[in-house]
């Protein structure tokens, strides 16, 4: 993704209607907003609804005269309106939704080929760093995020503790990030 | 959350593993929405993670090892039988007694919190005023306000407690700031009634031997010990 630092002139581009910087906040605030109302474990169709909401209302704001006008609290914005639609959403009585299992395999309903792409492209990085993990490490991801055991029932399992899940996934995650470069 | 605590609590591990509290994934989230070095952590983690459970699910199923722990060698298996497990027991059912009635209710007498009797040398007159005189229960530190002469040309202040016996304890030393303000000092003077006196002196340096302090005031009390 390219980099753009959050500044008045982002935020100017944006109230403009710029097509690339708005490109850039939807697909930098997106995973940010899927990841915040994932763990909520709200179903992928309200996730979709609700950051769609999100965005909408984000915008209409930097456009608004009143709007917001100060670049460096655009994040902390982003997230305080994704609390107020998430808020009205649990209080429009949807928060008893079931999420079933099969919602977490469910494909993206768009998926652009530059996504497509990026996807390859980590997923042949995600394929080397699996690969140099024991593979002890490699069945503890399996278990947690594949299988979905319950993380005690893991660690007792595999002999290890909380703290190394911890430290399997940062470690994991450094790796990730240094092959997959800047 | 700012990012040191951020980093420091593996905050982003925990948020992927499901392990914040709702308070502590509410400040994270606030955090990772304004802070974009956390947010490409996160985001890094998160496409590992998801990519990782593709590439898993496709993958053949192999075998999870777990690390079963070799059966333990049961050498101390003698200890469970009957005729050592019950006496074991009863001494130890007897030990736990003992800390519930005996030992904690000690300890949270002693930890207790306790308010400090508080007097004030602040009128205390610097050419040696015996009027001022305290009464405390025999072993009860007090504390005490006191008011250092500030002078501009010293920079260190130090406090010093002489004993009725003449012993010269170092209390505190104070900078320029500190000596500007009251200060509160805490006095223990055990079952020792009689004349206390605090000896104030001046540094002109913090770097300065102390033998070259320069005595500013004495600020003098009387301890009577009820018994």
């Amino acid at each position: 993704m390219q980099l753009f630092a959050f500044d008045d002139s982002y935020l100017k581009r944006l109230r403009d209607g710029d097509p690339s910087t708005e490109s850039h906040f939807v697909v930098y605030f997106s995973q940010l907003l899927q990841l915040k109302l994932r763990a909520r474990f709200l179903a992928p169709d309200a996730v979709d609804d609700l950051r769609q909401e999100t965005f909408t209302r984000v915008l209409r704001s930097i456009r608004a005269d009143s709007g917001i006008r100060e670049a460096t609290r655009l994040g902390a914005y982003v997230n305080s309106v994704c609390n107020n639609v998430l808020l009205e959403h649990y209080r429009a009585g949807n928060k008893n939704v079931p999420l079933e299992s099969k919602h977490f395999e469910m494909p993206d309903k768009v998926i652009s080929v530059e996504k497509q792409a990026i996807t390859e492209e980590t997923r042949a990085t995600v394929r080397k760093v699996l690969d140099q993990l024991p593979e002890r490490d490699r069945a503890i991801l399996r278990a947690i995020f594949l299988e979905e055991q319950p993380k005690d029932d893991v660690c007792r399992s595999f002999g290890v503790t909380r703290d190394y899940l911890r430290v399997l996934i940062h470690r994991a995650k450094d790796k990730f990030r240094s092959l997959l470069g800047p | 959350m700012d990012h040191n605590e951020a980093l420091q609590s593996q905050a982003c591990e925990k948020y992927l593993l499901g392990e914040l509290s709702p308070a502590q994934r509410d400040a994270f989230e606030e955090h990772y929405f304004s802070c974009s070095e956390c947010a490409i952590q996160l985001r890094s983690a998160a496409d590992f993670l998801g990519a990782s459970r593709e590439i898993l699910a496709a993958s053949p199923v192999q075998l999870p090892k777990p690390n079963h722990a070799p059966a333990p060698h049961r050498w101390f298996s003698w200890l469970l039988r009957p005729a050592v497990a019950v006496p074991a027991f009863a001494l130890l059912f007897l030990l736990i007694g003992y800390q519930n009635f005996v030992t904690i209710p000690g300890y949270k007498h002693a930890a207790a919190p306790r308010v400090l009797p508080m007097h004030s040398l602040i009128t205390a007159n610097t050419l040696g005023d015996d009027q001022l005189t305290f009464t405390v229960l025999p072993d009860q530190p007090f504390g005490l306000y006191v008011d250092v002469p500030y002078e501009p040309a010293y920079s260190t202040y130090l406090l010093t407690l002489l004993s009725p016996s003449g012993a010269a304890t170092p209390l505190r030393s104070l900078n320029a700031a500190e000596a500007q303000k009251t200060q509160i000092i805490a006095i223990n003077p055990g079952r020792q009634a009689g004349k206390y006196t605090i000896v104030v002196s001046g540094l002109a340096s913090s770097t300065a031997d102390s033998s070259s302090a320069k005595e500013l005031a004495r600020l003098q009390f009387t301890v009577e010990v009820r018994h």
